[in-house]
């Protein structure tokens, strides 16, 4: 038997009334005192954000006349327990709502009517059966609201309302297992896009450095086939090379999302007294995700491998004929295009020369603004709307920061292979007597141009980022974004730009003019 | 040839390390980020789970709309789980 007593002010006391010598489902947890001894003697449930709470040895004075029951007696609280029904901190849910579902969210319960106290008492005060508590034998069978439970507990609630007077209370409508469970599916939810646009990004990075490497060492796999070398033997050294960037990385990554696994389970404790972890760790994600990106990377080496390997040794070691640069489309506007300066037009030139690699620039620099953009969309969401839960604000954060380690090295990645492919380039303006501002300023001109269009790019696609994100959680507009985040994120990436050409200018300044013209003449 | 090999191996390695490491970092930062959000929801399902399982979790609480439940209810509702009260 349970009853809520009315306290005012949309506060309820509750008070079960209970066997301690059989109490076999529900177990709470004791956290502190010693078990009622005496019908005298009662249970209190742990305070948190909205439950008071009482000390052991508080006395309690329970009054049913509220709820129609001419009871009244006294007890003493000699031991503090945590029920497994209402470990939310947020506030239990009283039974006197008018409501057909249990708000899935933290801040769901502030307008509600709520429990102020829990006391567990003895049967023997009031030895009415008014509760029937019902666990199902199948105990596998629940698995965080698996399918089918959800289907059993929708046939059993009809089957016990035709037989009694009754109104069942499934987890489904228990507000702490269901907002739990909720938030778990909105952090998943969240993740999944994401989750795609990181692989997409690093896909197509590794991918590109792997057959930019192989296209860099030419006359070396040239040279290694003259000398008798098998395909397989020259390609296995570079399939090695991506083992080991995928293999160590990816190998790596295994703790650092452990470590993002506690993270976020931490940070429901400010919701939630989480039950204990579990140590099992859902594996099966992670080699899928780590055995794609090996297998991805390794299928791309040993493909451009083998395309090189064919040709003959000859064609190799003659340097591949730089693609001619086209007439871009800006210099179908002549207004604009005469008035460039003759170091902006053979910028303008490079940057479109390779389309692929342009494209592949533009993409990655996109994405990677793109999940920026959606970290401090969501962070702002967070700070500045009454939608303040902890729980999607550490998530907000832990994208930024990741979107922001994947800007940083994407960028730098692509900034360092342009400049080793381009040594013979770089020297060669080296030697026509540029100086090292000129030369660097030749470089990363063409760096930041591609950034730029990268970021301007990357606006449309965070706005589908965004848009997603904001429709699983079911909170946020698009609209009600504040102005400065949409000017914080390219800031961030032009930044990071900016570091990484800054490290980067010792390599161009060194390259080595003599080596770097003679290895192929 | 075994030893020139590796060798060579080395030499690839050591010419191209600031290429390997930013691989090894962005797979680490990547790999990291999606197995730790993907991995998150199973540890709150698994937990949620072993705690309506260590603590006997009731599937229903069924409350009688008139305060209190007869025996004839009472038995009723015995007989549709027969193996738990």
């Amino acid at each position: 038997m349970s009853v809520d007593i009315p306290l005012g002010d949309k506060r309820y006391l509750r008070v079960y009334f209970l066997d301690f010598e059989n109490w076999t489902v529900n177990v709470p947890e004791l956290i502190k005192g010693e078990k009622p001894s005496s019908a005298a003697h009662a249970y209190a449930e742990r305070a948190d954000d909205v439950i008071k709470g009482y000390s052991v040895g508080d006395n309690a004075e329970i009054d049913l006349s509220a709820v129609g029951l001419p009871v009244k007696f006294n007890v003493t609280v000699s031991g503090i327990v945590q029920s497994p029904l209402t470990f939310s901190k947020n506030g239990e849910p009283s039974y006197n709502n008018e409501m057909t579902s249990v708000p899935e969210t933290t801040s769901g319960t502030k307008d509600m009517n709520c429990l102020e106290n829990i006391l567990y008492v003895s049967k023997d005060l009031l030895p009415a059966v008014g509760d029937i508590y019902v666990a199902v034998e199948n105990r596998n069978v629940f698995k965080a609201f698996s399918g089918a439970y959800d289907r059993m507990t929708e046939t059993d609630v009809k089957r016990i309302e035709e037989v009694a007077d009754a109104s069942v209370i499934t987890l489904d409508k228990n507000y702490s297992f269901k907002s739990l469970s909720a938030y778990g599916e909105k952090v998943a939810g969240i993740g999944y896009v994401l989750m795609i646009a990181f692989l997409f990004v690093t896909a197509l990075v590794t991918l590109s450095t792997m057959t930019r490497l192989l296209e860099e060492e030419r006359p070396q796999i040239a040279c290694l086939k003259t000398l008798g070398y098998s395909s397989f033997g020259i390609i296995s050294k570079y399939v090695l090379f991506a083992l080991v960037a995928t293999g160590v990385g990816g190998g790596g990554g295994y703790f650092v999302g452990l470590g993002i696994a506690y993270f976020i389970y931490s940070i429901f404790s400010y919701s939630f007294n989480m039950p204990p972890v579990s140590g099992n760790i859902a594996i099966v994600f992670y080699i899928i995700v780590f055995s794609l990106i090996v297998a991805a990377t390794v299928a791309a080496t040993v493909i451009s491998g083998f395309k090189l390997t064919g040709e003959h040794p000859a064609n190799l070691l003659r340097p591949k004929p730089p693609r001619a640069g086209k007439k871009v489309f800006l210099e179908r506007i002549p207004l604009l295009w005469n008035r460039l300066s003759f170091k902006y037009k053979s910028t303008m030139r490079n940057v479109f020369r390779y389309k692929s690699r342009f494209i592949m620039t533009v993409f990655a620099v996109a994405f990677s603004t793109a999940l920026v953009l959606t970290g401090l969309a969501l962070l702002d969401l967070c700070l500045f709307s009454s939608f303040g839960s902890p729980e999607i604000m550490g998530i907000a954060i832990l994208i930024v920061v990741f979107a922001g380690l994947l800007t940083g090295t994407v960028i730098y990645t692509l900034t360092n292979i342009n400049i080793s492919e381009r040594n013979r380039e770089i020297a060669t303006l080296m030697v026509l007597g540029y100086h090292n501002r000129e030369v660097t300023g030749y470089i990363y001109r063409e760096i930041y141009i591609n950034s730029g269009i990268g970021i301007i790019f990357g606006y449309p696609v965070s706005l589908l980022f965004i848009w997603f994100v904001f429709s699983v959680i079911g909170q946020g507009t698009l609209a009600g974004i504040s102005w400065f985040v949409w000017l914080i994120a390219p800031l961030f990436v032009l930044l990071f730009t900016f570091f990484v050409t800054l490290t980067l200018i010792r390599k161009i300044i060194k390259i080595d003019m003599n080596e770097s013209l003679k290895a192929i003449e | 040839m075994i030893k020139n090999y590796f060798k060579m191996l080395f030499k690839t390695f050591g010419k191209h390390i600031a290429r390997l490491l930013s691989l090894i970092v962005m797979v680490l930062i990547s790999v990291g980020f999606v197995a730790g959000i993907g991995s998150a929801q199973d540890k709150i399902d698994y937990s949620l789970t072993g705690y309506y399982k260590s603590r006997n979790v009731s599937d229903y609480i069924i409350k009688s709309n008139k305060g209190a439940f007869t025996q004839d209810e009472i038995s009723a509702v015995s007989q549709l789980f027969p193996a738990r009260k």
